[in-house]
């Protein structure tokens, strides 16, 4: 088998943000503050898991950014991974999913990969778009939201089970190539290796320039940002812990909220 | 109809989908700002008397594309359906539910209709440069503003973003319609999908009754750091009259809470009388679970978490100092009202 997986470095979210100038926030950030995108995390560990299922599997793994983004290529080799190719951008926040999907189908064109794997969404763009696109492009199927996958004997196909709302799941299986596109808790990703870390430190990534690649015409573009508006009053507390504390006790007791 | 706006129909069982009326909702936003005709599409097998429910319930035209053996959704047969019937009606805009349908479908069939891809829209507005739309990016801690730059536009819609006007009431099962009304065109297509066989659609995770039943919800995110401190979280639950404890997807992942008691767009829907979200950053995902709570308190160490866009009280505070001092209130308040009481 040989696999792909698609993996993005995305801001720590979880810390303070710049509303005001998200972009040059981003653009100034330090490369201590990002790391692998969640999905992908998942999406590398599920692939490594196909490999362990299928003897002699090979697993390269390709990012599409600007040069920090050389650090979760080698996190995923630590993890497991055999290869790694690293799409070199300029520092865009918002590099559209189409113009992402596209380098990598052109790049991804010739190698022949069997299995594609990329998270359902990144953290930060929110997208879910890269994994769908590029399995277009490549004119092979693709199951979104995966939260089981299963190579068949033959190699020839993988059963899927893909997450729908209300605690269904779709189930499908699907002839070889195709992509899928990996959903939180379909296992749980391992750390890298001592090992593996050492090797991949050393290992040379195959970085090609995007603007080397056939063009991409962009299809959308981002044109501003703001603050996400609010939805109900929210009241701010002040004070120290125990005064908030008294007064949150104070307004549920009046909702009769409280016992 | 060059320069129509198509809404996608998603159904299963007979029933149309509620999100269905919200992509309708965002289509007929689109329709004020730019016109053009607004077109329901819907795809399957044995969908004659779905159509014309739709047809009567929302005074719409509707296109009821007829395939034999597409029992449940199937993205390779939608996209082969969709691009044949987009060849006639050449859409400006496609509208289509934020769902997990939604987010397999649209990316795919923009790059065939070599469209614009806009997904997760909150909100659809025009300036001087024309419209544009509004997502969430970053866990919903910045909003940004997007501009089609294609002659066509696929669009996901967030769910609970466009509130529909009417409640219509849909389903194929409903009185003897006319299907051979005005309104609606019928087509019929063989569409076998070559790469891929549906197996179906099965349960998996029951849902927790004791989250549809609780009056209130104590709901613990990635903030509380550690499975130890989910303690404190049950020791919140307990100053709460029919109380129960949920948990945002991080939580479930991990398997620090059962998925059953997972609140979001991929686990339960909640509307409690209070929801306490606790170390939770208010992702998207989770908050279209828990929109229709009463009263929402929200108890976070990040001021610009987006849980505080949906909270009526904030508390900036880290949780794992905060709770042992708000229980430790809730205990000498009702020690004191009980002494007061004794006293009258």
């Amino acid at each position: 088998m040989r696999m792909l997986v698609c993996v993005k470095q995305v801001p720590e979210s979880e810390g303070a943000v710049s509303v005001e100038d998200y972009e040059e926030w981003i653009r100034r950030a330090p490369p201590s503050l990002f790391r692998m995108n969640r999905f992908d995390e998942y999406a590398v560990e599920e692939a490594l898991r196909v490999k362990e299922a299928c003897p002699d599997s090979r697993i390269d793994v390709i990012s599409v950014g600007p040069l920090r983004c050389e650090a979760i290529i080698r996190r995923a080799m630590g993890m497991g991974a055999d290869r790694g190719s690293h799409i070199l951008t300029d520092d865009e926040p918002f590099l559209t999913p189409f113009a992402t999907a596209s380098w990598i189908a052109a790049w991804a064109t010739s190698e022949q990969y069997d299995l594609i794997f990329a998270g359902v969404m990144s953290e930060d763009g929110m997208n879910g778009q890269v994994g769908p696109m590029l399995a277009e492009m490549l004119g092979v199927p693709c199951a979104s939201s995966v939260v089981c996958a299963r190579v068949t004997n033959d190699r020839n196909a993988v059963y899927v089970e893909r997450e729908i709302e209300s605690g269904f799941r779709d189930t499908l299986e699907m002839a070889l190539p195709a992509v899928l596109t990996v959903q939180s808790g379909i296992n749980q990703p391992r750390y890298p290796s001592l090992s593996n870390m050492l090797r991949a430190r050393k290992a040379a990534i195959e970085s090609i320039r995007a603007d080397s690649l056939p063009g991409v015409v962009p299809r959308e573009a981002v044109t501003g940002t703001s603050a996400p508006k609010r939805r109900r009053t929210g009241r701010v507390l002040e004070g120290s812990p125990s005064d908030k504390a008294r007064e949150l006790i104070h307004i549920l007791r009046e909702r009769t909220l409280v016992r | 109809m060059k320069g129509s706006i198509a809404v996608i129909v998603e159904h299963a069982g007979g029933e149309v989908k509620p999100s269905t009326y919200e992509a309708l909702a965002a289509g007929q936003r689109i329709r004020a700002i730019v016109g053009g005709p607004v077109v329901l599409v819907v795809l399957g097998e044995h969908v004659a008397e779905l159509a014309a429910a739709l047809r009567d319930a929302t005074s719409r035209s509707v296109i009821a594309v007829e395939v034999p053996d597409l029992v449940t959704y199937s993205g390779e047969v939608y996209k082969e359906a969709l691009i044949h019937v987009f060849r006639d009606l050449s859409p400006a805009y496609v509208c289509m539910a934020n769902t997990t349908q939604g987010m397999d479908l649209a990316p795919g069939l923009a790059v065939r209709l070599h469209a614009a891809c806009i997904t997760g829209v909150e909100d659809i507005e025009r300036d001087s440069d024309g419209i544009y739309f509004s997502r969430s990016v970053l866990g919903g801690k910045v909003s940004v503003q997007a501009r089609p730059l294609a002659e066509v536009t696929v669009l996901t819609v967030q769910s609970g973003a466009f509130r529909s006007n009417d409640t219509f009431n849909c389903s194929a099962s409903g009185a003897n319609r006319d299907t051979d009304g005005e309104g609606v065109v019928f087509l019929k297509m063989e569409c076998v999908p070559r790469h891929t066989r549906s197996l179906g659609v099965r349960e998996a995770e029951p849902k927790d009754a004791a989250l549809a039943d609780a009056r209130v919800i104590v709901a613990a995110g990635r903030g509380v750091g550690s499975r130890e401190n989910l303690e404190l979280i049950r020791q919140l639950v307990e100053i709460f009259p029919s109380a129960a404890l949920a948990a945002s997807r991080p939580l479930c992942d991990l398997e620090w809470v059962e998925y059953r008691r997972q609140v979001g767009l991929t686990g339960a829907v909640v509307a409690p009388e209070l929801y306490v979200a606790c170390g939770i950053s208010g992702a998207l995902q989770h908050v279209v679970g828990m929109r229709g709570a009463g009263f929402v308190v929200a108890i976070n160490s990040d001021p610009n978490a987006p849980m505080f866009a949906d909270a009526d009280v904030c508390v900036i505070e880290d949780l794992t100092t905060f709770i042992p001092i708000l229980v430790e209130a809730w205990r000498n308040q009702r020690h004191g009202s009980a002494h007061f009481f004794d006293e009258t």
